[in-house]
């Protein structure tokens, strides 16, 4: 293989790892914004979904053996259920109150990671790969595993579009996200509008959770830096701002694979966070603004 | 009342016969711990936190330590620092100045170590700690104690005996964490690399953050090194490193100076990407070159918490017997005269073999540096098997031929 050759080859598994990270960092990133959109909350919490998603694969797909598309159905309707019941324990009575679900959320991290830390130990445990091998496109050759969740990401996102302006309750969110008072006005009933949305938002996290656990590995942290990326992204797509997140996922997706493959790890941190840092400076909205039901 | 207070009489006194031991009033001595216990680093806190309260359980039930004629009851009070600087200010503060600890053993992660050392030195508080980092065992910092193998007392030998098996391995590539631990993990594999003959290609720093290593090894990759050194990589990141690298194809050798529980990163890589992953710093406690206490030790810890054992809790448990035994024979629990009485104590028969402090000249302070029999191991379809053993120079000079039983 010649030099450029190889180039080439290095360039196009790096873009689909950078679409593979994107893709779930986007899908973790839309539920949290979709919470802030509608709830008027920011959940710090919102990641330990995506760890629950990740113990739950470990557990039905590795330990388990149940199939690698039955764990992901299975994680993300209990999971989505169990974040309905946390809704409306915990935030219902801070909705729209950003400081005290702010400080409930901060609280929830803790027991969620020392709950997983009592029961499944302090080790990270590993999942098998769901789909070992390489499969080749146009001439390269790229890993199945990682095209095969960047598909499914993709696919939930699209769903989730689906979702919010298809159906009766995605309207009712709508509704609630731009005017909550005029929304209950017109019938909307906004407790049950904002748990399905808690609801879907968490098992997007989730869903996130079971498709990385087999590229990466688990542990009762995992949520810490994808929290991180994915306010990144909600920053430097506008907050409250769907599209944003899409444009935000695959930008950070893509600098983060793409730089580690060419230049240093160090040198993508700073290009990273300089890219945003002028971004404020010129757009503070970030790259699509926002919804402006809690601006 | 007085019916009342007769009857708590009789109490105290059939407590008293019951208990003898602690019918000799009994004084109670802190000791406390800034450990991570949350956070990808917390298996380093975890293990140390286990291994003080199984002592803090023995010591107690045998009626506490006797220094001086006086008994003490050994209480430990742990608290998580994170891996976070100002955490570590806040918990080292609250045991020194609140709790008024004269001990604190336990503490991982350099740069948090460096922190509480902030604190610990002014206030005279005998501090061990298995925190990497030249600048941590100076003459300004004497009451302080690394209970385990850097990098500097062990990288030496380990490259060689890499070398030595892989006689033709020109080339090595190391990837660490960004900080104080990952700098100097890295630096001192270089070193230890060029002295056996064998150059780096490539020199990768990453974020403790770090997800997705990919790109990174692609790049190291390229470069086709003969063994690829995974320096003071925590275990559950070590693991998805040699995941990722065997995925990219790579078959080579391994080497992982803070690889203390390798068997962790295997149940994140599985046990063919840990093929030919050389220890310095981890071997089969049940295999050969351990003591049948050693094996004990595991075997009761891994039924209590049903988890496994790393190194470096290991080492703590070593140093925390020297100390508590050098607070009876001295008499005190005066952390500088318990200090001098550690080192004129040694070497210790211990789990690990005869153990002690030195490297004084080497780190530019007093003998602080623990040294102990390094067994090197190496893992084979999953298993690890371990290949020999070292004494360190200063070790040997005072342990003489020292040898694992057959």
């Amino acid at each position: 293989m010649s030099g450029t050759q190889m180039e080439a080859a290095t360039f196009s598994q790096a873009f689909i790892d950078g679409v593979m990270l994107g893709m779930m960092y986007i899908l973790i990133a839309l539920g949290l914004t979709l919470v802030y959109s509608i709830l008027g909350i920011v959940n710090f919490a919102h990641a330990q979904f995506y760890m629950l998603g990740g113990f739950l694969t470990w557990l039905l797909y590795g330990e388990l053996r149940l199939s690698y598309f039955m764990t992901l159905i299975i994680a993300m309707i209990s999971i989505g259920f169990f974040a309905v019941l946390v809704e409306m324990i915990f935030f219902r009575p801070f909705r729209g109150k950003v400081l005290e679900a702010f400080i409930i959320s901060l609280g929830l991290i803790w027991v969620f990671e020392q709950s997983i830390l009592r029961i499944m130990g302090v080790w990270e445990k590993g999942v098998p790969q769901a789909f070992p091998g390489k499969i080749e496109i146009l001439g390269m050759k790229f890993f199945t595993e990682r095209l095969i969740v960047t598909i499914i990401g993709a696919a939930l996102i699209v769903g989730l579009h689906f979702f919010i302006q298809r159906t009766r309750y995605g309207r009712a969110m709508r509704a609630v996200a731009q005017d909550r008072d005029c929304a209950a006005l017109q019938g909307v009933n906004i407790n049950r509008t904002c748990s399905i949305a808690f609801g879907v938002g968490c098992a997007l996290a989730a869903g996130a959770g079971v498709l990385l656990g087999p590229v990466l590995y688990i542990s009762p942290y995992m949520g810490g830096p994808p929290i991180l990326k994915a306010f990144i992204i909600i920053i430097l797509g506008g907050l409250g701002s769907i599209p944003g997140c899409l444009v935000g996922g695959l930008f950070l997706g893509l600098v983060d694979a793409i730089g580690s493959s060419f230049i240093s790890l160090q040198a993508v941190e700073v290009i990273t966070f300089a890219f945003i840092f002028l971004l404020l400076l010129i757009r503070p909205r970030g790259l699509m603004g926002g919804l402006k039901a809690h601006e | 009342m007085k019916k009342s207070g007769a009857g708590i009489l009789g109490v105290l006194l059939a407590f008293g016969m019951l208990f003898p031991a602690l019918a000799i009033s009994a004084e109670t001595l802190f000791i406390g711990q800034a450990i991570p216990l949350s956070g990808p680093a917390a298996s380093w806190g975890v293990g140390q936190m286990r291994f003080l309260e199984m002592l803090e359980e023995e010591i107690n039930a045998k009626g506490g330590l006797n220094a001086g004629g006086k008994r003490y009851l050994i209480k430990r009070i742990s608290y998580d620092h994170k891996v976070d600087l100002d955490t570590t200010i806040k918990v080292v503060n609250k045991l020194v100045l609140e709790h008024k600890v004269k001990y604190i053993f336990g503490g991982a992660v350099g740069a948090t170590c460096r922190a509480a050392q902030t604190i610990t030195a002014p206030n005279g508080v005998l501090y061990s700690f298995v925190c990497w980092g030249k600048e941590l065992l100076t003459k300004d910092v004497p009451l302080n104690f690394r209970a385990e193998f850097s990098p500097w007392e062990v990288s030496d030998s380990y490259f060689r005996a890499v070398k030595k098996i892989y006689p033709n391995a020109k080339t090595f590539a190391t990837i660490s964490p960004n900080d104080t631990s990952g700098w100097d993990g890295a630096k001192g594999d270089i070193a230890a690399a060029k002295k056996a003959g064998i150059t780096c290609v490539a020199e990768e720093y990453y974020e403790r953050v770090q997800e997705d290593f990919h790109g990174v090894l692609g790049r190291i990759l390229a470069k086709k090194p003969d063994i690829i050194d995974l320096a003071t990589s925590p275990m559950g990141t070590g693991g998805l490193i040699l995941k990722q690298a065997y995925e990219l194809g790579y078959r080579g050798p391994k080497v992982w100076i803070a690889g203390t529980l390798p068997p962790a990163a295997i149940k994140v890589c599985g046990p063919d990407a840990a093929e030919d992953l050389y220890n310095a710093l981890y071997w089969d406690y049940h295999g050969k070159y351990t003591l049948p206490e050693l094996r004990a030790l595991v075997k009761k810890y891994e039924e209590r918490y049903k988890e496994p054992v790393d190194y470096t809790s290991l080492a703590q448990y070593c140093f925390m017997r020297a100390a508590f035994s050098a607070m009876e024979r001295a008499g005190t629990i005066d952390p500088v005269k318990v200090a001098d009485a550690i080192v004129a104590g040694q070497p210790y028969n211990t789990i690990l073999g005869p153990y002690m402090f030195g490297m004084a000249k080497f780190y530019g302070g007093k003998p602080r540096q623990g040294l102990h029999p390094m067994v090197l191991s190496v893992i084979k379809k999953g298993k690890t098997i371990n290949l020999a053993y070292e004494l360190h120079e200063e070790l040997r000079a005072v342990a003489g031929d020292w040898k694992f039983p057959e």
